[in-house]
């Protein structure tokens, strides 16, 4: 390489990395600061969602699936997880357990997305 | 008379007019032997077939329900496992059949659809739904379901001792009567509520001779005329009618369960999600380990109650013993089939009895305490995202603990894992990377003089277990399945309990391994006197020098194709002589716990994956095993160790 190049390039990949780290940073402060309930401006436009977006001790209450054609809707179904059951996250790591009508399932991160929610 | 007709006979409240929307035309299998369609007369046995999600203690009322003659086969045609047994209750005797769980009747899993095939054919005539007291909500749309059939039908409120901690309250008489059927309150683990049970059967199996409907008010037609009827659903309407039947289910039970709306955080619980966090999940989870296999299998198992049986049971009395009664026989080949070096009786049947089944048996009760407290979910979900990476997700992690235990037992429990993907990924694992208790119980008594040795198999065999996931895991085409499952409430195992599904383990272990290693020792006889074994054993002499290891060491890996345990045993007789250092016993023992499995996990991967499967690994374990022997053999002698 010609000399130059050598410093021209790491400083690009420095600049890359930084920036994706300042990224990745800003993407952890906001996760942190979101408390899991949608703002009154979110919850107006978009009362339902997603269990994935609870945090531990959230309650809420299921109103159906994001596939209820796709082949995880029956195992969901057989679990319990269905419109009206009352849902609330005990942990989310490393797998979410989940206490639905009294009893305690766990799923994983796949199947929690799937499974759209009403906050209480 | 045609199965239609039957059941046009017996009757029903339901619209539908009398075929099970999910069953074939054929109305599926069953004994069609009651002419009539009449339930069975006073004093005929009443065919029960109990129903139900998993873990809500079918087994156990089973168990209650039948004493005698109590059979476990295979459905036809499928490799499910049916228990059903014969026993009474009240003075009538009863044929009842334990199906496998089930949510819901549009089954997708071969254990639904066998549970499905068993509740919709002739040869039952009350079906019995078991629920947990404190889910009824949950299960109530099986209950739905069921009643659609229009066949004589009982609830059982399981578990009912757990309402009262839950400040729950369940009105089984108002529940009863909007249903239309008998609800009986039960807890099966006591035996309480039997009676009513008994009472409730009776009057099912009196009903079904019938014409009309079931007693009481009309069966179902509440909640037929609640519920949305379809006459042939397909089945990406599954959900919608699991919904459909769940908002069906919540009108009925209003009123029904109270709760005086107080929170309780029990000890259970609060351990229970303790343990389901990685720490201290895992420190527990090696704290469980190091008391169990190490100190329970390893050294009472493999330790004590080996050496008891072997040298005060056998060496001391039956051994000599057998010699005696042998010596009158003039043919020394028929002297040494039974008595000999690798005699039947002298070697086959003494390592059998007296080395295999104190180490396997100690595992499998240590697997079935596990199994009972309700740990092992919790395992589960501690491992399901590493298990992700191999392909697998947590649910694996029963066979693969199982696999400690006994290789070929856990092959065979890979059936209940959801794809085939997984299965073949988990078979070979099991066969490459897992060693059985037989072996583990002698390599660790090897081994554990020289802790360096130890350090160095261990790290080999969770390196070889984790690189054949990964490549696995990137090899097969498809994704993991999705990890769900149930969690139930951590408890202390029940001794009950915990010995029966320990005896059954062991049952079967005798009638399905012990067998094939009686057929090895005749092998191996065969070969000593035909010199056949010579001629192998001076085929593989180079391949172990390549790795360093002496002549003798040949034998070890023969013997341990065909039983693991005359392989460990073999290496155990060349170092007590002292003819191994410690870089050549570590060579030995990675070599032989990662070469081809025993002849009985041969057998089971190629009953249950196919010729083409089990030749596959068996080649490749084989070049696995001497491969990483050598580099292992080159990396340390060449580190001057």
């Amino acid at each position: 390489m010609e000399p130059g190049a050598w410093g021209r390039w790491s400083s690009a990949t420095r600049t890359r990395w930084s920036a994706a780290l300042r990224a990745a940073w800003d993407r952890a402060r906001a996760w942190r600061a979101d408390p899991g309930r949608p703002t009154a401006a979110g919850a107006a436009a978009d009362p339902f969602t997603g269990l994935a977006d609870l945090r531990p001790g959230g309650e809420a209450t299921v109103v159906g699936l994001a596939d209820p054609s796709g082949g995880d809707a029956r195992a969901l179904a057989g679990l319990g997880l269905l419109p009206g059951a009352e849902v609330e996250v005990v942990q989310r790591y490393p797998a979410w357990i989940l206490r639905v009508d009294r009893a305690e399932i766990a799923v994983d991160d796949d199947l929690a997305r799937q499974v759209r929610v009403r906050m209480r | 008379m045609g199965p239609t007709d039957l059941r046009a006979a017996i009757g029903h409240a339901v619209a539908a007019g009398g075929t099970c929307p999910m069953c074939p035309p054929d109305g599926g299998p069953g004994r069609a032997d009651r002419v009539s369609g009449r339930g069975p007369a006073a004093g005929e046995p009443g065919r029960v077939a109990l129903v139900g999600a998993p873990n809500v203690g079918k087994s156990t009322l089973f168990h209650r329900l039948t004493g005698r003659y109590v059979t476990v086969s295979n459905y036809p045609r499928t490799s499910v496992e049916v228990t059903h047994g014969e026993g009474e209750i009240g003075g009538r005797p009863l044929r009842v059949v334990d199906t496998p769980g089930l949510y819901s009747l549009s089954a997708v899993s071969e254990e639904e659809e066998v549970a499905r095939r068993l509740v919709c054919g002739d040869g039952v005539d009350v079906l019995v739904h078991v629920i947990e007291a404190r889910c009824v909500r949950r299960s109530l749309p099986l209950t739905l379901e069921l009643l659609e059939l229009g066949r004589p039908l009982v609830v059982v409120l399981n578990m009912m001792d757990e309402l009262g901690p839950l400040g729950l309250e369940v009105d089984t008489a108002r529940l009863a009567e909007r249903l239309g059927v008998d609800v009986v309150p039960l807890v099966a683990v006591s035996g309480e509520g039997l009676a009513g049970l008994g009472a409730a059967l009776e009057r099912a199996l009196e009903a079904g001779g019938s014409d009309g409907p079931a007693s009481g008010p009309t069966p179902g037609a509440s909640v037929a005329g609640a519920a949305p009827r379809e006459a042939r659903p397909e089945p990406a309407d599954a959900y919608g009618r699991a919904v459909a039947r769940r908002e069906a289910g919540d009108r009925l039970l209003a009123d029904v369960v109270r709760s005086d709306g107080r929170r309780r955080a029990r000890v259970a619980d609060r351990l229970g999600r303790w343990l389901a966090r990685p720490f201290p999940g895992i420190p527990v989870l090696l704290v469980v380990l190091w008391l169990g296999l190490y100190e329970f299998v390893g050294h009472f198992g493999a330790g004590t109650l080996v050496d008891w049986i072997e040298g005060t049971v056998f060496l001391g009395h039956v051994n000599p013993f057998l010699e005696r009664l042998f010596s009158g026989i003039p043919w020394p080949w028929a002297r040494s089939l039974w008595v000999g070096d690798y005699g039947l009786l002298t070697l086959g049947l003494r390592y059998a009895i007296a080395i295999i089944l104190p180490i396997v048996g100690t595992f499998f009760l240590f697997f079935s305490v596990l199994e009972d407290s309700g740990y092992l979910p919790r395992l589960a979900l501690l491992v399901d995202r590493p298990f992700k990476r191999l392909g697998l997700n947590g649910r694996a992690v029963i066979p693969i603990v199982l696999g400690l235990a006994c290789d070929t037992m856990a092959t065979m429990v890979t059936r209940t894992l959801d794809t085939k993907r997984e299965r073949i990924l988990a078979t070979v694992l099991l066969a490459l990377a897992i060693p059985c208790s037989a072996q583990l119980g002698v390599i660790l008594a090897i081994l554990s003089g020289r802790p360096l040795a130890l350090g160095i198999w261990a790290g080999v065999l969770l390196a070889s277990f984790l690189l054949i996931g990964v490549v696995g895991n990137l090899i097969l085409p498809g994704r993991s399945a999705s990890f769900h499952m149930e969690l139930p409430p951590l408890r202390l195992p029940r001794a009950a309990n915990v010995a029966r599904k320990t005896l059954s383990r062991l049952h079967w272990y005798m009638l399905e391994v012990i067998p094939l290693f009686l057929l090895a020792s005749v092998l191996l006889w065969a070969g000593e006197i035909t010199g056949l074994l010579g001629r192998i054993l001076g085929g593989l002499e180079p391949v172990v020098g390549a790795l360093g290891l002496p002549a003798r060491t040949a034998s070890v890996f023969l013997l341990g194709f065909f039983r693991r345990d005359y392989g460990a045993a073999g290496l155990y007789e060349l170092q007590r002589t002292g003819a191994l250092d410690t870089v050549s016993l570590a060579v030995a023992a990675v070599t032989l716990t990662l070469f081809v499995p025993c002849i009985a996990q041969f057998l089971m991967m190629w009953k249950e994956r196919g010729p083409k499967l089990a030749a596959a690994v068996f080649a490749f374990a084989s070049l696995f095993a001497f491969g990483v022997g050598f580099i292992l053999n080159a990396a340390l002698r060449g580190a001057g160790l």
